[in-house]
C-alpha cells in the first residue's frame, strides 16, 4: 500500500507566545482597552500614568488566559465550556404549547 | 463624657441586651423547631407530603418542563431531499460497502484515490459529504436466511440433520449474546445554497428597512407603534424563506452538486427515497421510536417538531437521548505520519466492536482560493522566522520541518486536481435503552467498556490519538452528530490536509456478507456470522473450493462441517469424499456413510464389486457377494434384517455377477461390475 502523508503542521494551529493566531486579536483588543480607559480617565497612580501599567497588565493576562484554555485543553475547549455555562444542559422535548 | 456618647452607649447597651435576650429565648425555640421537622419529615405523614410535593411537582414540569426547546437545522422535505433552516440542501445515499478485504492492494488503492477526486472535485465552499458507518449487534441474518433457504428439510440427511441442529442452535446462542456484528453505510451531502433575496429577508436585514417604511408611513410621533408593526411582521423562526421560483433555482443549484457526487463517486450510491430518507432522519432523531409516522406530502410543511420529539439530557460525560445513553470517541489526532488506503480495517474489520455505535467521517470543502493563500501565509510566518535582528538568516529543525510540510503541500494543490479539505473523524456510541436506575446503571457501565474499546480501535491505527468526549464538548458536538445536522461550521475537531490523503478515512470497506441462500453457517476473524453456498450458479459458475491452512488448523473439521451442512439442507445430497488422512471417518460414522479405507499393500480398486481371480473372469464366493449385497442395502438405506430386500438383492447381484465376469479374460483388460450395472438390471 502506498504512503499517504499526513502533515501535522497543516492540520494544527500556529501558535505565537502560546496564543493561537486566531486568538491575537482579542489580545490586542484587552491591551487596547487596558490601556485606553485609564488613559481618556486621566488616572494616574504614583504620579505615573495608570495606562502604562494596565496596559502591559491587560497584555499580560491576556496572554496568560489563552496558554491556559490551550495548554493541555483539548480544541475548542473555551468555546464549549462558554456555551455549556450559557446553555441548559437539557434540550426538551417540543410541547403542544410551544405552538400557541 | 459627652451627653451624646453617654446616651449612645447606654443604647447600644440596650440593643445588645436586647439582641442576646432573644437570641437566648430564641435559640431553643428554634432548634426545638429543627427537630420536630426533622422528625416530622421522616414520620409516615411527612413522607407522604413529600411524595404529594414531589408529584405536584413532577405534574407542573409535565406542562412547563425545564430545559430550553430543542432544535433541529432540518426544516423540512423538499422533494427527495432534506431542506435546511438555513436554506441548504441535504441528500442521503444508501451506499453500497464493498467486500474488498482480500482483494488485490491495487483494488483498495485505487478506490481510495477515486474517492480522493470525489473529494478534490470542485464544489461550493462549505460542502460537506459525512459518510456514516452504523453498526450493531447482528440479529442473525445469515440464519434467517439459512433456513429461508433450507425450508422443511425435506429428503435430507435425517443424522446430518440432528447434527445440523445443534449447530443452528450454537450460532443462534452466539447472536443472541452479541457475538457478530453488522454494519450499513450511509453517505450523506449537504450542500450550502446562497439565494439573491436569502441576507435580506430575515433577522435584521430585514427589521431595519420594514421599520424605516413603517416611520415614514405613521410619522415620528408613533415611532414605538411603528416598531412593534414592524418587529411583528419581520419577526420569524430561524428559517430562509424563499419566493416559489427562488426555491426551484437552489434547489437546481444544489441537484447539480448532488448529480458530480454520484457521478464521481467510486462506490454505488443509491438516493433515498422521500420515506426513506424521512425515515432515517426521524429514527435518528428519536431513539426510542420503533414505528415511523406517516409524512404528508404537504410542501413547506415544517417537520422540526417532529424530530424534537424527545428530550436529550446530559451534563456528564453521556447524555440521554430518549432512554438511549450515547456518548462520542472523537479522533484528535490523526494517523501520523502517513496513513495507509486500508488504515480503518482496524475498525471496519474489528470484531470486537459488536455493540451499537456509528462511526462518522466528514469531508469539509474548502475555499481553495482562501485555503491556498492561508498556507503562503504560514509559509511567509516561518520564513520570516529565519531572519535575525542582524541580518542573518538561522532556521531551526521544527522550523525546517513545518517549512518542508507546508511547502510540500503547497506543491500538491499547485495545477494538479488535488485539494485541500478538512475532516472530523468520530464515533457516536449507545447504550442499552434505560428506563429505571439499575437498567442506566447497567448500561452506563457497558457504554463506558464500549467506549473504551472503541477508543483502543481507534488508537491501534499508527499515531492515531482518540478520546471520549468531555462533558461541555459532548454538549455542543452531539447535536451536529445526528442525522442530517452536519454543517462546515468548525467544532475544533478538523483535520486540514489534501484530499488523497484525508480519503482514507471513509469507511467504504467490509467483510463479504455471505451467500443469499447459504447451507453452512460460519463466523469469521471480522467478527461477523456468514453464509455459505458452494451450489449458487449465480455466483459460482463452477463450485470449486479449496482450504488452507496449517497443519492441525481444522481444515478437515471444517470440510466435515460443510459436508453435514449440504447433507443436512441440500435434498437428495450425495457426498463423495476422499480422505487419506481419514479425519473424516468419525463423521462418516456418525451420519451412518459408508467409509472405504485405503489399504496400501492391497492392489485392489476402489470398487466393492472388486475381489482377486476377478481379472481371469473366476466368479465370486459367497461372502464376496454377500458383502456387495450389504453395501447396497446400506446404500439404499434398507434396515439391516429386511430379508425380503435382501434376498432380491441377493439375487439381483448374483445376476450382474453372470453377467460381467465372463467378460474378463486372463491377458485381457479387466472388466469390473459396478452399482451401474446393478441399477440397469434393477431398472429392466
Amino acid at each position: 500500500m502506498r504512503a499517504r502523508p499526513i502533515r501535522s503542521n497543516i492540520y494544527l494551529p500556529v501558535v505565537r507566545f502560546g496564543v493561537v493566531t486566531s486568538d491575537w486579536k482579542f489580545v490586542l483588543a484587552a491591551t487596547l482597552l487596558g490601556y485606553a480607559i485609564p488613559f481618556w480617565l486621566g488616572l494616574k497612580m504614583w504620579r505615573v500614568p495608570l495606562e502604562l501599567r494596565t496596559g502591559i497588565l491587560a497584555a499580560v493576562l491576556s496572554i496568560a488566559f489563552f496558554n491556559f484554555v490551550r495548554i493541555g485543553r483539548r480544541p475548542f475547549w473555551l468555546q464549549h465550556h462558554l456555551r455549556a455555562a450559557m446553555e441548559s444542559s437539557r434540550k426538551r422535548r417540543t410541547l403542544p404549547r410551544d405552538q400557541v | 463624657m459627652e451627653p451624646m456618647t453617654i446616651i449612645g452607649g447606654i443604647l447600644t447597651a440596650t440593643g445588645a441586651g436586647f439582641g442576646v435576650g432573644a437570641g437566648m429565648r430564641l435559640l431553643p425555640v428554634g432548634l426545638r423547631a429543627q427537630r420536630d421537622l426533622k422528625r416530622w419529615k421522616a414520620s409516615s405523614e411527612g413522607k407522604a407530603h413529600e411524595r404529594v410535593d414531589d408529584l405536584a411537582e413532577r405534574t407542573r414540569k409535565l406542562a412547563r418542563p425545564s430545559g430550553r426547546r430543542r432544535d433541529s437545522s432540518i426544516a423540512g422535505i423538499y422533494e427527495d431531499a432534506l431542506r435546511h433552516t438555513d436554506g441548504a440542501y441535504t441528500r442521503g445515499y444508501a451506499a453500497e460497502l464493498l467486500p474488498t478485504m482480500l482483494a488485490a492492494d491495487s483494488v483498495v488503492e485505487a478506490r481510495c484515490d477515486e474517492l480522493a477526486r470525489m473529494l478534490a472535485v470542485e464544489k461550493p465552499p462549505g460542502t460537506v459529504i459525512q459518510f456514516r458507518l452504523s453498526s450493531g449487534p447482528d440479529s442473525g441474518r445469515a440464519i434467517a436466511a439459512h433456513l429461508m433457504a433450507r425450508g422443511g428439510g425435506a429428503l435430507t440427511h435425517p443424522e446430518a440433520s440432528q447434527l445440523h441442529a445443534m449447530n443452528i442452535d450454537y450460532y443462534r446462542a452466539a447472536t443472541e449474546s452479541r457475538a457478530y456484528r453488522y454494519g450499513m453505510l450511509s453517505v450523506w451531502v449537504r450542500v450550502p445554497v446562497r439565494a439573491a433575496g436569502d441576507a435580506t429577508s430575515n433577522g435584521l436585514s430585514a427589521f431595519i428597512p420594514a421599520a424605516g417604511r413603517e416611520i415614514r408611513r405613521q410619522g415620528i410621533s408613533r415611532i414605538a407603534r411603528a416598531l412593534c408593526s414592524s418587529y411583528a411582521e419581520t419577526v420569524d423562526d430561524g428559517v430562509v424563506r424563499r419566493v416559489i421560483e427562488d426555491e426551484a433555482a437552489a434547489k437546481e443549484q444544489a441537484e447539480k452538486v448532488f448529480r458530480l457526487v454520484e457521478r464521481e463517486s467510486p462506490i454505488s450510491l443509491r438516493r433515498f427515497t422521500r420515506d426513506e430518507l424521512w425515515q432515517a432522519v426521524y429514527l435518528g432523531h428519536r431513539q426510542n421510536a420503533r414505528s415511523v409516522p406517516f409524512l404528508p406530502d404537504m410542501p413547506g410543511l415544517d417537520i422540526r417538531d417532529y424530530l424534537c420529539g424527545e428530550t436529550i439530557d446530559g451534563d456528564g460525560w453521556y447524555v440521554m437521548h430518549g432512554s438511549h445513553p450515547a456518548a462520542i470517541v472523537s479522533m484528535f489526532v490523526p494517523p501520523q505520519p502517513t496513513i495507509f488506503a486500508d488504515g480503518l480495517r482496524a475498525l471496519t474489520h474489528h470484531p470486537g466492536l459488536t455493540f451499537r455505535h456509528t462511526v462518522v467521517a466528514e469531508f469539509v470543502t474548502l475555499d481553495q482560493r482562501k485555503a491556498v493563500k492561508r498556507l503562503d501565509r504560514r509559509i511567509r510566518q516561518i520564513r520570516r522566522t529565519h531572519i535575525r535582528a542582524d541580518g542573518r538568516h538561522r532556521e531551526s529543525p521544527e522550523a525546517k520541518a513545518a517549512r518542508f510540510d507546508l511547502e510540500s503541500v503547497r506543491d500538491h494543490v499547485t495545477g494538479s486536481r488535488e485539494a485541500l479539505v478538512e475532516a472530523r473523524f468520530y464515533a457516536m456510541v449507545y447504550g442499552d435503552p434505560a428506563r429505571t436506575r439499575s437498567e442506566l446503571k447497567a448500561s452506563l457501565t457497558t457504554l463506558e467498556q464500549n467506549c473504551e474499546q472503541m477508543v483502543t480501535a481507534m488508537q491501534s491505527i499508527p499515531g492515531v490519538e482518540a478520546a471520549r468526549e468531555e462533558p461541555a464538548s459532548l454538549r455542543a458536538l452531539y447535536h451536529h452528530a445526528l442525522v442530517g445536522e452536519t454543517d462546515a461550521r468548525p467544532t475544533g475537531r478538523e483535520i486540514t490536509e489534501v484530499a488523497h490523503s484525508l480519503a482514507a478515512l471513509a469507511p467504504t470497506e467490509s467483510a463479504w456478507e455471505g451467500a443469499k441462500r447459504p447451507h453452512t453457517l460460519c463466523s469469521t476473524p471480522t467478527g461477523r456470522l456468514i453464509g455459505l453456498n458452494f451450489f449458487d450458479s449465480a455466483s459460482i459458475s463452477s463450485p470449486l473450493a479449496l482450504v488452507l491452512g496449517e497443519p492441525g488448523s481444522g481444515k478437515s473439521t471444517a470440510m466435515a462441517r460443510v459436508i453435514n451442512d449440504v447433507l443436512a439442507t441440500l435434498p437428495e445430497a450425495h457426498v463423495q469424499a476422499v480422505d487419506f488422512g481419514e479425519s473424516l471417518a468419525p463423521h462418516a460414522d456418525v451420519t451412518q456413510g459408508r467409509h472405504l479405507r485405503f489399504n496400501i499393500e492391497d492392489k485392489r480398486t476402489i470398487n466393492i464389486w472388486d475381489y482377486p481371480g476377478l481379472e481371469h473372469g473366476e466368479m465370486p464366493n459367497e461372502a464376496e457377494i454377500a458383502l456387495v449385497v450389504l453395501d447396497a442395502m446400506k446404500l439404499a438405506r434398507v434396515r439391516a434384517d429386511d430379508n425380503l430386500a435382501e434376498d432380491i438383492l441377493t439375487n439381483v447381484v448374483t445376476e450382474v455377477f453372470k453377467n460381467e465376469v465372463p467378460r474378463n479374460r486372463r491377458g485381457g483388460v479387466k472388466h469390473e461390475p459396478t452399482h451401474s450395472h446393478l441399477l440397469a438390471l434393477l431398472e429392466t
